[in-house]
């Protein structure tokens, strides 16, 4: 099988005095079609490994492909991704969803037409319909959290960087945001996810691999069963309690209590 | 892969970005309204000194008919035009950054430079209205642009706006980099406004002061201006201003979009992009 995301001892150091090693020599190799979960707590270079590969931050070294494709092909690696990041900072507040989307929509290439067709389906999938005519500065977080998903959607990317997109939502928000992803999974069959969160319930069932990043450095990788037999956790029914146990015991109680 | 028919078209992006600004600067309705009105005061204001200062022909200000009226309109008329040219694109980078949407535009597969372009256009297409209004103004005072060659005016300006847009370029690198201190901006600006001849022409400032009024854009343009919309100056009299122009704006232009560029990258190794 190909690799959606494959990178060979990508790090980064961003300069200062002193130098902050926010990313240690990583590699990994994500397939296509994988759902991978990125979980570690705040400052552990979760969201500098999601803009390496967003092409947003140049990595200090090491390589890396997306969709086959080396990052500083950037223009066609952008093509192939759709991110979520920060989305209450991210649109037009003064414009409604809908003329957000068009313009994004204009910046990915959709044509005429192709592009309306594409912004209803989207806006039904992901229930903002009703709201396409309010301007974004009136919907709420969690609207505004769709929404974003609604345009890294739009040109239809092989892969999703979803850096921690229920963030500002409360717990509802933030399931029924990460229910509406899984069921565009559903509909996508070969869409590769890579997606950090704290939501440990709401992600775990469908939840095919576990990435733990501590300090800049990957710690645990592997699928939710295999870490628990590794690390002699026992196997429970709940997929969330099983990976609340692998957060708990990689990462520290205090983090899981904490978020 | 479904993303592989997708390419972006720039015209089309441009225009979506234009449609965008015009939308939000639609929404302050009021910002849009004060504006005009200082457009009508600044007028009035310079309508008022020139009748102060009398009605008598200036021999400085030859290529205005010698009256201080018409002179200062072309002035004021360009000037704004000519200063979005000059600090519009960092504006844009700056309200981008503030208000979040850089990192959301960066990740669209276009470059840096085009969507920094895109985001002046609306804002040139207005200035340029406001320019329009500025030179019906100064008509309804008694300015004589009776015989205006308006094509070669409209040359010059877009010679001169593009070749502006070079510094404008640097600017919006700066701020790209550094987040605030539009310095190149800010000084050209304050150096056109006193030596450029906006006001009052460069011939009765000191010698080094004059000398540095011809190395900015603006000079040959405002004098071109006066001669094409005053003194009726006909496209091959003012062949050689349009020569110095696109000069300006060949060694300009592609040293601000290198500028662009490179701020961007430095930007992307500090993984300042999304910061201000």
């Amino acid at each position: 099988m190909s690799a959606a995301i494959l990178t060979e001892d990508l790090y980064k150091t961003y300069p200062g005095q002193p130098p902050l090693q926010a990313l240690h020599p990583l590699s990994l190799r994500i397939q296509t079609g994988e759902i991978v979960v990125v979980l570690g707590p705040n400052g552990a270079g979760k969201t500098t490994l999601f803009k390496i590969l967003a092409t947003l931050v140049q990595p200090t070294g090491g390589e890396a492909w997306l969709a086959g494709l080396p990052l500083r092909e950037s223009i066609a690696v952008r093509r192939r991704i759709g991110m979520v990041s920060e989305p209450d900072r991210s649109f037009f507040w003064r414009l409604n969803a809908r003329q957000n989307l068009q313009f994004f929509a204009s910046g990915y290439g959709l044509r005429p037409g192709d592009d309306v067709r594409r912004i209803n389906e989207l806006l039904e999938l992901l229930e903002l319909t009703e709201l396409a005519g309010k301007p974004v500065g009136q919907l709420s977080s969690g609207q505004r959290g769709r929404l974003a998903l609604a345009r890294a959607l739009l040109h239809r990317p092989p892969i999703l960087l979803l850096d921690e997109p229920t963030r500002s939502l409360d717990p509802t928000a933030a399931t029924d945001f990460l229910t509406l992803l899984r069921r565009y999974l559903a509909e996508t069959p070969g869409a590769s996810v890579m997606l950090s969160t704290h939501r440990l319930g709401a992600v775990a069932p469908f939840c095919q691999r576990v990435l733990i990043l501590r300090q800049g450095r990957l710690c645990a990788d592997g699928a939710p069963d295999e870490l628990l037999r590794s690390n002699n956790l026992p196997v429970t029914d709940s997929a969330a309690d099983n990976l609340a146990q692998i957060y708990e015991a990689l990462v520290g109680r205090e983090a899981v209590h904490a978020h | 892969m479904p993303t592989d028919g997708l390419k972006t078209s720039i015209p089309r992006l441009l225009f979506a970005t234009f449609r965008r600004d015009f939308s939000i600067a639609l929404s302050y309705r009021l910002a849009f309204l004060l504006r005009l009105l200082s457009t009508v005061f600044q007028v009035a204001v310079f309508f008022f000194i020139s009748k102060l200062m009398g009605m008598a022909a200036n021999p400085l200000l030859e290529n205005a008919g010698g009256r201080y009226f018409d002179y200062v309109l072309i002035g004021l008329a360009f000037q704004r035009l000519f200063s979005l040219s000059l600090t519009g694109y960092a504006g844009a980078v700056g309200e981008a950054q503030r208000t979040g949407t850089l990192e959301a535009q960066a990740i669209l597969p276009v470059s840096m430079p085009l969507l920094i372009t895109g985001a002046n256009l609306w804002p040139t297409l207005y200035a340029s209205l406001e320019t329009v209004i500025y030179l019906l103004l100064g008509v309804l005072l008694g300015a004589s642009l009776a015989g205006a060659n308006v094509v070669a005016a409209v040359l010059i300006a877009l010679l001169a706006s593009l070749a502006i847009s070079g510094l404008g370029f640097m600017g919006a690198a700066i701020i790209l980099l550094y987040k605030r201190g539009n310095a190149v901006a800010w000084i050209v600006e304050a150096t056109t406004a006193l030596v450029a001849g906006v006001y009052f022409p460069p011939e009765i400032l000191p010698p080094p002061l004059q000398s540095l009024s011809l190395a900015l854009p603006q000079t040959y343009a405002l004098a071109g201006l006066r001669s094409a919309l005053l003194q009726s100056a006909t496209i091959d009299q003012i062949l050689p201003t349009l020569a110095i122009l696109a000069g300006f704006a060949i060694v300009l232009l592609p040293l601000g979009i290198g500028a662009i560029h490179l701020a961007y990258r430095k930007a992307q190794e500090k993984g300042s992009l999304a910061q201000y």
